[in-house]
């Protein structure tokens, strides 16, 4: 009896193990994900791996190409009037909804029209107003509009037509991004609050359709062949299935990359010198750009942050290279506020960061004299109480120790103060209420929703800077760069001139590193697509030859 | 007996309510909000607690959420999956790690009663030693290093095993963190169960069915065994809770969407149904375990049994 209860268990684990494999042998790629989607609701969503998700399935009037320029998706062809505010979109005939519905132009109004509708509440509903979306701001009850007033409108079932507020160079691109892509009324009234909570509740504009999404465990895409573009995504090097695995321990998931289960993983900490020269590693610059926020206006405890000098040797006392060398996970060192790759001139294609060259410096003599200036304007020694995120996983911890470090080398004091990274928010924000946030410094970050500069230069005009820096040669050229009238050159040259007043000037900020990512990617498969300033893209995966 | 399990229920059920209130103000008094996004105004903010009925106070909160908890309504995720019934998340997460749990109490009470029985047979031996310092072993070495230890030379270099949770080989692909998870029972059981045994072993009555000429293999089996039971079931009852309700870190080295990670998670992110939803969870379980307990006692020792009764 004991023997036959073996067998039977021996037997009953081998057929467990034949039962994983499929008849016959689909090509898969997996990608490796650190955590599930949040919401597949392209107006609910608000962190990338929710919108790298939905960019496999969902599609909007554009996409961006290798080049991070904006392509034609759904749109076939677009014409913008004289004043550079008026965009009409003609949408292609053959692009339909994966139910076989065609994709209209009532399909974007009834989507834009949701997302700023302040019974909605989208957690985007920003998103619009930065494209400077006419009466966009209708989200805020005061503002004086209402839904009605968003510049959008349907000329018939194929042509739509968007209203800017002023020309800006970066609208086509906001049109590669979830939040703006379109909803069919009809479909998403139905699910009720369902829709898109199941692979059963969602229709697809894209690419891909979602073809299974387990909880913290996975989610798939099979190609969708009602895409408008489906005979050219369609080819024999196209996979069959794209598999999205949540592995969050990073030890397991290179485990597994090397027994050849995932194709691609993400490296951190040792595992980025231990492996960097294995073929297939690459290091992506993320546009997560960290620097130290300082508490101006601060008006309980010291408040010696006042002081320009005390923050100028703040900023050449750190040796951002350093960092970047301990943080060890292909982070670089920041040379301004604005990071790498973001944007380019628009009449020279040169990166932002390249044209204005480094506005940082690390100079421990300067740093030193600094100091002292400060102390003897001030009249003590200078004590900094520096908040951080202490959340697992992320690089602050350890970038917080150098700054420290740095700092206490010219003289500072520096209380470190770890805290998870809800309550370091919430403490940033109470800056905003009268200054009375209990801290010095905060080491933040910000990742960029677009790829222009105005994404950064807005968060410390005196109307929105969450650490009180107020300087009217500061406003006056964000409010110059940004008026309607301005010329693209006229208002590049005016975001260089502005980084170099809040930061050579001024030290209101002190960048100190932009994030990296490295990670392998199993050498048999290309195509995906790293935007510094918009959602991952995996769409275009296909194996190599 | 039925008198005195009714009783229990009722108790245990005032003590839920009075856990679910204390999971509230817990909350509230929670720093943070979960709404984190660094791009968010205090309007926009505002408007999400109006939108998901934060705004209201605890107390009004506390009984809406009773009311709708008894229609099985359990909120919904603000955070980790938005606008996803709890209900249904915790559903699908308690199951996968109830599988682990009850895997790895099989295997740690298995081989938990093997080491711990022979020791105490073999009392003073080597291998009462070698036991023992396996024993220890287990005790003290956390479980994500037994976990490490597993994946890498088990899995990944001997192919015996895959290191990731696989849905479709649910059983297969749990045997690696549920022996992982049991190594810290499986210890706690053999000392347990080797120390009263070794009581039990010494005892008059023992000293009595042995002088009958009763065979050792009966007598260990029927006498000896049942009374190195009773205090065993008392150290396995929280130990099972515990197993049941995941560990985060080894959902985390194998990839299992379990229910530990989730709650931890909803702690991070102040997805406030979510931690509470969890931490309820555990205490119903928690609490029916200890009834379980406190009734299998009753079922093996039939003092206990009479005593209740004439009570």
């Amino acid at each position: 009896m004991k023997k036959l209860l073996v067998i039977l268990m021996v037997l009953a684990l081998l057929t467990g193990c034949n039962g994983g494999d499929k008849p016959t042998k689909e090509k898969v790629v997996t990608i490796q994900v650190p955590s599930d989607v949040i919401s597949m609701d392209t107006q609910i969503a608000t962190d990338g791996g929710s919108f790298s998700a939905q960019d496999m399935c969902m599609a909007g009037l554009m996409s961006l190409d290798e080049n991070n320029l904006p392509v034609c998706d759904l749109a076939e062809s677009y014409t913008v009037d004289e004043t550079g505010t008026v965009y009409t979109f003609k949408i292609r005939e053959n692009a339909n909804w994966s139910n076989g519905t065609p994709i209209t132009a009532y399909d974007f109004v009834y989507a834009w029209k949701r997302v700023v509708n302040p019974d909605f509440a989208s957690e985007y509903n920003w998103f619009l107003e930065t494209a400077n979306i006419v009466g966009a701001s209708c989200y805020d009850p005061d503002s004086g509009y209402t839904v009605d007033d968003l510049g959008i409108v349907a000329l018939d079932a194929k042509t739509v037509q968007i209203t800017l507020t002023k020309p800006s160079g970066f609208f086509l691109s906001m049109l590669a991004f979830p939040t703006l892509f379109p909803l069919n009324e009809e479909f998403v009234e139905a699910q009720g609050d369902q829709y898109a909570l199941t692979v059963d509740n969602m229709i697809y504009s894209g690419p891909w359709v979602m073809s299974a999404w387990e909880a913290n465990y996975s989610y798939e895409f099979t190609i969708n062949d009602k895409y408008w573009d489906y005979a050219n995504f369609k080819t024999d090097k196209t996979p069959d299935k794209i598999v999205f695995r949540v592995v969050n321990d990073t030890q397991t998931a290179l485990l597994e990359y090397e027994s050849g289960s995932l194709d691609t993983v993400n490296l951190s900490g040792e595992q980025v010198e231990a492996n960097k020269d294995v073929d297939g590693f690459i290091n992506r610059l993320s546009g997560y750009l960290f620097y130290l926020l300082i508490n101006i206006n601060k008006t309980v405890g010291p408040t010696d942050m006042v002081n320009v000098n005390a923050r100028k040797a703040m900023s050449y006392a750190i040796d951002r290279e350093a960092i970047a060398t301990v943080l060890n996970d292909g982070s670089v060192a920041a040379e301004g506020i604005i990071p790498f790759n973001l944007a380019n001139n628009p009449e020279t294609g040169v990166d932002f960061r390249v044209d204005n060259g480094p506005v940082v410096e690390y100079n421990e003599a300067k740093a030193k004299e600094y100091y002292d200036l400060a102390v003897a304007e001030l009249g003590h020694d200078i004590t900094i109480n520096l908040i951080y995120s202490t959340d697992q996983g992320d690089p602050e911890i350890k970038a917080a120790e150098q700054i420290q470090y740095f700092l206490e080398k010219v003289g500072f004091t520096v209380v470190l103060n770890g805290k998870p990274k809800n309550t370091r928010l919430m403490m940033q924000r109470a800056t905003l209420e009268g200054g009375k946030a209990e801290f010095d410094v905060s080491l933040t970050r910000w990742g960029p929703d677009y790829g222009d500069p105005q994404t950064y230069m807005d968060l410390f005009t005196s109307w929105q800077s969450t650490g009180g820096y107020n300087s009217t040669v500061y406003d006056d050229l964000v409010l110059h760069a940004e008026a309607a009238t301005t010329d693209a050159i006229t208002r590049w040259n005016d975001f260089l001139a502005a980084e170099k007043v809040l930061i050579v000037d001024d030290a209101a900020v002190v960048p100190v590193f932009q994030a990296g990512g490295a990670m392998l990617i199993n050498p048999k498969i290309k195509g995906i697509r790293f935007h510094v300033a918009a959602v991952d893209s995996y769409r275009y995966i296909v194996f190599a030859d | 007996m039925k008198k005195y399990i009714t009783k229990r229920i009722l108790i245990s059920i005032a003590t839920l309510f009075f856990i679910l209130l204390v999971l509230f103000i817990l909350m509230d008094l929670m720093p943070g909000s979960p709404f984190n996004d660094e791009k968010l105004s205090e309007a926009q903010i505002a408007a999400l607690y109006v939108k998901y009925g934060l705004d209201k106070p605890v107390v009004i909160r506390f009984f809406l959420y009773v009311k709708n908890m008894l229609s099985g309504d359990l909120g919904v995720s603000y955070a980790i999956n938005k606008n996803f019934a709890i209900s249904q998340m915790v559903k699908e997460r308690l199951g996968i790690s109830i599988l682990v749990g009850a895997m790895a109490m099989g295997f740690g009470t298995i081989f938990g009663l093997i080491l711990g029985i022979t020791s105490a047979l073999k009392h003073n031996s080597w291998i009462d030693n070698l036991s023992s310092i396996i024993s220890v072993i287990g005790v003290s070495v956390p479980s994500y290093v037994c976990a490490m230890l597993l994946a890498y030379f088990i899995a990944f270099k001997l192919k015996l095993f895959p290191v990731l949770y696989n849905k479709s080989l649910p059983v297969f692909s749990l045997i690696l963190p549920a022996l992982a998870l049991s190594v810290s029972p499986m210890a706690n059981i053999a000392r347990f169960t080797r120390s009263e045994m070794i009581d039990v072993l010494s005892s008059d009555y023992i000293s009595l069915v042995q002088s009958m000429g009763i065979k050792d293999n009966k007598m260990i089996a029927t006498h000896a065994m049942r009374n190195t039971l009773i205090p065993v079931i008392t150290v396995m009852g929280p130990i099972l809770v515990n197993l049941l309700t995941g560990s985060s870190v080894i959902e985390k080295i194998f990839g299992i969407p379990g229910i530990g990670s989730l709650m931890i998670n909803g702690i991070q992110m102040n997805d406030y149904n979510v931690t509470i939803a969890c931490a309820f969870v555990y205490s119903v379980m928690y609490i029916i375990m200890m009834l379980i307990v406190d009734i299998l006692y009753g079922v093996i020792d039939p003092r206990i049994r009479i005593s209740k009764e004439e009570k």
